[in-house]
């Protein structure tokens, strides 16, 4: 459907306002890199602007844009995924100096080590806010695969903090 | 540890933030889920500090600014297309020739159609195929879009399917006859028209390379009854 102009560009600019930083974090989460983050956020965009006029449920733009960066990063990083799933820690990164306490910075460290079957439906819940359902139609995973992904993903997130494995911590409690 | 326990503690490792009546009502009276819980928030606090990096300044300005120029190249297209197409009518109106099949195909392939990723379920994808009176065998590879289209005033079956390199349309158009098959290359994407039954199939994807080895993957997903 083709909008007039105007209603587009104001569309694109009210869907630019209220998803640019979120996509951009996702981003960010999933490609560890800046500078991909941001062409992929950039080219997310461009092509929801050459379909903005197929949007038709606002409740749904949020997925809309998730799928469509998940494609283009599936797309470009298709090669290193089916080589190496597990380990992307010699992808480039051009490193950011934030100012994070010790745990965060400890936390964003191993996130980045995460290997990607399990920090993407992580990150779908903590950024996005997906329910156990809705990562598991969005990743196309049964739910109980996806269950056990996330329980995983904190799983090593804590250790990497230093804590203790989550199981052994339900055993200590019931002591 | 009891049963509720378990069902709490499942809740509450794969779901922190969620909200669940059973399990604040267990949670409530037992002090050990109640202690997982409240330390499994504080962490959820600091992983959603972790993930929460910084946005770039002048992102948003960055993404209007190649939106402009691609508006740009887009009024340009437009006119353009505007013109040929306001040519090509004047030509059919004088020559009462029917447009070429791919033009016609070409017309139902949009953006939208191709960044879809979640799979169609089979049922659907047989039921859109079955309206045209061909057969949806299988599911060789996901079928991510499926809708049924007009194309000669035939009733046609649009899937979109996910291959190796990239997604792939076909048009199922068992009732479309055609004299032979043909090849074609319109707006970035290549084409080809095939016999299948009585009728014909297109398929487009990114170049004929392509088109030919997943020829065999999509002849073999449809039967044309």
């Amino acid at each position: 459907m083709v909008l007039p102009s105007e209603v587009a560009r104001r569309r694109f600019g009210t869907l630019l306002a209220a998803y640019g930083q979120r996509l951009y974090r996702y981003a960010r989460n999933l490609s560890r890199n800046d500078t991909e983050a941001e062409d992929l956020v950039q080219e997310t965009f461009m092509r929801a602007w050459r379909a903005i006029g197929d949007l038709r449920d606002e409740r749904a733009t949020g997925a809309w844009l998730v799928a469509i960066l998940r494609r283009e990063f599936a797309r470009r990083y298709r090669k290193r995924l089916s080589e190496d799933t597990d380990n992307i820690d010699d992808w480039p990164n051009l490193g950011e100096a934030p100012k994070l306490n010790a745990d965060t910075m400890a936390l964003r460290q191993a996130l980045d080590r995460l290997p990607l079957a399990f920090s993407e439906p992580l990150l779908l819940q903590v950024l996005w806010g997906y329910s156990l359902e809705e990562i598991a139609q969005e990743l196309a995973l049964p739910a109980k695969t996806v269950a056990t992904r996330l329980f995983r993903a904190r799983q090593r997130l804590r250790t990497a903090l230093g804590g203790e494995p989550l199981l052994t911590v339900i055993a200590e409690q019931k002591r | 540890m009891t049963r509720d326990c378990q069902t709490a503690q499942r809740a509450i490792l794969t779901e922190p933030r969620r909200r669940d009546a059973i399990v604040d009502a267990h949670v409530a009276q037992c002090p050990a889920c109640a202690a997982l819980r409240q330390e499994m928030l504080a962490f959820e606090a600091t992983l959603h500090e972790a993930v929460s990096v910084a946005v770039p300044d002048g992102l948003e300005s960055r993404v209007l600014l190649r939106q402009s120029f691609q508006r740009q190249r887009g009024w340009y297209r437009t006119s353009v297309a505007a013109g040929l197409a306001a040519a090509a009518a004047a030509i059919m109106l004088v020559a009462l020739l029917p447009r070429p099949l791919p033009a016609d195909v070409m017309t139902h392939v949009e953006t939208y159609t191709l960044v879809q990723v979640k799979p169609v379920d089979r049922s659907t994808v047989e039921q859109i195929v079955g309206r045209t009176g061909a057969h949806f065998v299988t599911p060789l590879v996901p079928v991510t879009y499926a809708k049924n289209c007009t194309i000669r005033g035939e009733t046609a079956a649009h899937l979109v399917l996910q291959g190796g390199d990239g997604p792939i349309t076909v048009f199922v158009m068992p009732r479309v006859r055609i004299d032979g098959d043909s090849e074609f290359r319109a707006e970035g994407l290549s084409g080809k028209i095939v016999r299948f039954g009585n009728g014909s199939i297109a398929i487009i994807g990114a170049d004929q390379a392509y088109l030919e080895r997943v020829r065999p993957t999509v002849t073999a997903m449809l039967s044309p009854r």
